[in-house]
């Protein structure tokens, strides 16, 4: 089984256990390349390591996510991307933010 | 069900012969998809399973953990399809009742359709207690208060050892059902583990100060009604 697999491998408690597969039902997605994938968990890593160390505010970190975001339909548009393909970065960024803002005080975004 | 409404044990009997055909099915493996029509009714026998919605982009919301002795569907007769997925977390053994013995016991058996109705309450308020998770809580309140319920209903279930008890949910996994993402549900359990209160490794959850966890969470355990048929020692074990 996928899962067993994936749980046999298992890890140590701070490494970042993930489905490797899409869930079932789910729309096809390109696979992620692997640069991409590294690079975005990395900085999505480093953001909430500056949050904790208080080096940003949380509110530092959902503003610059959301830069990302804007910049990124403006970069795709440029580039003449695919619509699904600018939708899946804007998804993962968009989830990335609505994470951080879970931290956000109610009411001070 | 018995943990729902006492049931006599010629019910308790009709039951276990409706759940006679069991399948095994693979991790993620959808029981039903969202549109499908209605097939039998679910019973959880063995491993996690789970109800979701897909979104247009592909990204997935989870709105319910399904362990063992959950059932899940058993009011689908009514609808003519389904308006949510159930998929199954782990390598799961399922019963599939049949539609028709499932409404004629609910038609004939008045304890049953009691210990179904209790049942229906305890799912729409954990569904009512994740809202207020996802909309009022911040992100160590909500992996602290998802982690102090699934003990609950695991140790219902005799699922536990001790304060451990197997969880083979992946970060991703839980990140979907808090809305959050796997980094931060990661960093999330770093710090929980960090100040003590519980560890989530090699597939098990491991609970060393459970009357922090529910203080951290805002855990009442009050929500699950039926399924604390250890109710006192579930309060004490939350520090109440």
């Amino acid at each position: 089984m996928g899962e067993d697999r994936h749980f046999a491998q298992s890890p140590k408690s701070d490494r970042v256990t993930q489905d490797p597969i899409q869930p079932a039902g789910a729309r096809p997605v390109a696979e992620p390349d692997a640069h991409g994938q590294a690079a975005l968990l990395l900085t999505e890593s480093l953001l909430h390591m500056l949050v904790e160390s208080r080096r940003l505010t949380n509110a530092q970190a959902v503003d610059v996510v959301h830069s990302a975001t804007v910049v990124k339909v403006e970069v795709a548009e440029a580039a003449g991307e695919s619509t699904n393909r600018m939708l899946e970065s804007l998804a993962l960024l968009i989830r990335m933010e609505d994470s951080f803002r879970a931290d956000e005080p109610f009411g001070s975004l | 069900m018995s943990a729902h409404a006492p049931l006599s044990p010629e019910d308790v009997g009709l039951l276990i012969a409706a759940c006679q055909n069991q399948r095994v099915f693979p991790a993620r493996t959808d029981l039903i998809r969202e549109g499908d029509r209605p097939g039998p009714g679910f019973v959880i026998m063995q491993g996690w399973a789970c109800r979701y919605k897909l979104l247009p982009e592909g990204t997935r919301q989870i709105t319910a953990f399904l362990m063992p002795g959950d059932t899940c569907d058993l009011h689908a007769s009514v609808s003519d399809a389904m308006e949510h997925s159930i998929a199954t977390l782990t390598a799961a053994r399922i019963a599939l009742v049949p539609r028709g013995i499932l409404q004629n016991l609910l038609e004939t058996r008045p304890a049953i359709t009691r210990a179904y109705q209790w049942n229906q309450m305890v799912n729409e308020d954990t569904l009512r207690a994740w809202i207020v998770s996802m909309g009022r809580r911040n992100s160590v309140q909500r992996v602290a208060h998802l982690m102090c319920e699934l003990y609950v209903r695991a140790r219902n279930v005799r699922m536990t050892e001790g304060d451990r008890f197997e969880l083979p949910l992946t970060q991703t996994v839980i990140g979907d059902a808090l809305g959050l993402t796997p980094i931060h549900v990661n960093r999330v359990l770093r710090k929980l583990r960090i100040s003590g209160v519980m560890t989530l490794d090699q597939g098990a959850l491991v609970i060393t100060d459970i009357s922090n966890l529910a203080a951290v969470a805002g855990f009442d355990d009050n929500y699950l009604h039926g399924r604390i048929a250890l109710a006192s020692p579930g309060r004490r074990a939350m520090g109440r």
